[in-house]
């Protein structure tokens, strides 16, 4: 039996984060949390392969309590058993500090053979924590599959990078990152998502895992700030009849210089 | 006095990195050293080390190997092993990001991916790179005996011919691999490299069917600019080349003036266009988000803005 773990993570809205004009620093207060979008492929991509040939999904993330939401919604797409690392200050660890997190977590849930996971998470996208764990457990990593087949103890995958596309394979137990593009991940029935609020969740905190933020938080990543310097576009909308607004338009981009 | 080190399977991205350790290695009073892989590339090597750069270590690796993820980390570390401290450069692709990654977790150091600007302040590393989509840019600072950055491509400018002779070492190199690559398909390249397009006109979903791609293209002739889409349009019907993808999880663009044709414009669409100079928004909803973020908009049907447009700049060109 193929026993699969998918990492989730639970983030930000980035749509709804607050930012002051002025200042241009980030509120995160209030802002509603949800699971990190790529994270919902790399659980379709797992349950593809449970129906196709059989196992177990078991999915791992670290967070606040609110963290809950993201694995109640994958359990109701068809994981298996959740595992919630429990830590309030969770920001405060970097990728490395969560690579540590996550490897204890994953040896209380069993092992795997196959760890599948997102190519980055959409608040900081570093795409370095499956890297991380590969080469901290001493497995094989098979990043930004856009297909990906098991067979005989081995993962095949098809991945995509700038300027060429590379067929890879690799032994069991191994680590693939997926890429948006594998699929269309389901959309759990009404039915599915009240099954999952009646699934138990194990959760665990650090000092479960033997692991201390204090520990933790000493590595040489400072986070000094976030802030938004977007640039304030002008937001000019012109109107008329279509000939009239496309005269404008026209108009505009001729005065800026940008039609030579 | 830390040292640096850095590398890319990237040529371009390799001489920016040059040009970029060659200034902060002059700051911290270290030297600046290059990671070049692969039996073939004594040339690249030679042309490092007249770049103002101290040393470049040629890992004689087999060719077939020199782009390995694995094999560029086993080295990186192997180089770091001779200097007592370093910064570790990686140029930010796909791959360059698995490196770091492996690079980082075998050295115990911090890490930063896609790294926008790179400055030593107090013997720290500091850093800047995007998070959620690009709204937010977060600055962080990496210390301690190791630490490894990886470099977004034209962030610095190449380095250039400096008549110093740096000095290369060349070293037999057999990397230990875990996987196994049993093809490889050549990407076919796009005509243009939107990357450097001065002009992009795009399209989401607000076009009907493949077959209007023309008329896209048509606005792009009479602008003289190239065609770019937003995800839907790539990844999921394919009707432009995923090369075409300008976003989050595409490629990232900085025309002098972007025209975005029935794209909503959301968050993960934005990233790939924050430094364009001019966004123009063309689409029927009017509370599409395209519009808080574009300089000029119309709001209506692309299928009657867009032919007059090309009709008004041809006309225009004619006067």
């Amino acid at each position: 039996m193929l026993n699969m773990a998918v990492l989730v993570k639970h983030v930000y809205d980035e749509n709804q984060l607050k930012v002051d004009r002025g200042s241009g620093k980030i509120s995160f207060e209030g802002v509603p949390g949800k699971i990190s979008d790529f994270d919902r492929c790399a659980v379709e991509a797992a349950l593809v392969l449970k129906s196709a040939g059989g196992g177990k999904v078991t999915s791992v993330t670290l967070g606040p309590e609110e963290a809950i939401k993201s694995l109640r919604e994958v359990m109701a797409m068809g994981v298996d058993q959740t595992i919630l690392v429990k830590e309030q200050a969770f920001s405060r660890l970097d990728v490395a500090a969560t690579a540590s997190v996550l490897m204890k977590a994953l040896e209380k849930a069993g092992g795997f053979d196959l760890l599948i996971c997102a190519e980055g998470s959409v608040d900081s996208y570093t795409s370095l924590l499956a890297p991380m764990l590969a080469e901290r457990l001493r497995l094989p990593l098979v990043t930004y599959a856009q297909s990906l087949q098991v067979k005989e103890g081995s993962v095949r995958v098809e991945r995509v990078l700038e300027k060429r596309v590379e067929v890879v394979e690799a032994k069991l137990p191994a680590i693939v990152t997926v890429t948006g593009e594998i699929n269309d991940p389901r959309i759990p029935t009404l039915l599915q998502i009240m099954g999952a609020m009646r699934k138990p969740i194990a959760t665990f905190t650090l000092a479960d895992l033997g692991l201390d933020l204090q520990s933790l938080t000493t590595g040489g990543y400072r986070l000094l700030e976030y802030s938004a310097k977007s640039r304030e576009r002008r937001k000019v909308i012109f109107d008329g009849t279509v000939p009239e607004a496309v005269a404008k338009l026209v108009d505009a981009l001729v005065k800026d210089g940008l039609m030579s | 006095m830390a040292d640096i080190l850095f590398y890319s399977e990237e040529d371009d991205l390799l001489h920016e990195l040059a040009g970029l350790a060659t200034v902060v290695a002059a700051q911290a009073g270290g030297r600046s050293c290059a990671v070049v892989l692969g039996e073939d590339k004594a040339a690249t090597a030679s042309s490092l080390a007249s770049e103002g750069v101290s040393e470049v270590y040629l890992f004689k690796a087999p060719a077939a190997f020199r782009a390995h993820p694995e094999a560029a980390a086993q080295a990186l570390v192997e180089a770091s092993a001779k200097h007592h401290s370093a910064f570790l450069l990686v140029g930010s692709t796909k791959e360059g990001k698995v490196v770091a990654g492996r690079l980082a977790a075998a050295l115990g150091a911090p890490a930063a991916s896609d790294c926008a600007t790179i400055q030593l302040t107090d013997g720290d590393l500091v850093v800047e790179r995007p998070s959620y989509g690009g709204r937010v840019t977060t600055k962080v600072a990496l210390s301690g005996k190791y630490v490894v950055a990886c470099v977004k491509a034209r962030a610095y400018p190449r380095a250039t011919p400096s008549g110093t002779a740096g000095k290369v070492s060349e070293i037999p190199f057999e990397p230990a691999l875990t996987t196994s690559l049993i093809e490889v398909r050549e990407r076919p390249a796009s005509s243009v490299d939107l990357t450097k397009a001065e002009k992009i006109v795009s399209v989401g979903r607000g076009l009907k069917k493949k077959e209007d791609i023309p008329l896209i293209q048509s606005l792009a002739d009479a602008m003289g600019a190239s065609v770019g889409c937003s995800r839907p349009l790539s990844a999921d019907l394919g009707w432009l080349p995923e090369e075409a993808h300008i976003g989050l999880t595409g490629i990232e663009v900085k025309p002098k003036v972007y025209v975005a044709i029935g794209i909503s414009g959301q968050l993960q669409h934005l990233a790939g266009v924050k430094e364009a100079g001019t966004i123009v928004g063309i689409n029927t909803d009017k509370a599409a988000p395209i519009f808080a973020n574009a300089d000029y908009g119309i709001v209506g049907d692309l299928y009657q803005i867009v032919p007059e447009l090309v009709h008004q700049l041809t006309a225009s060109k004619h006067k």
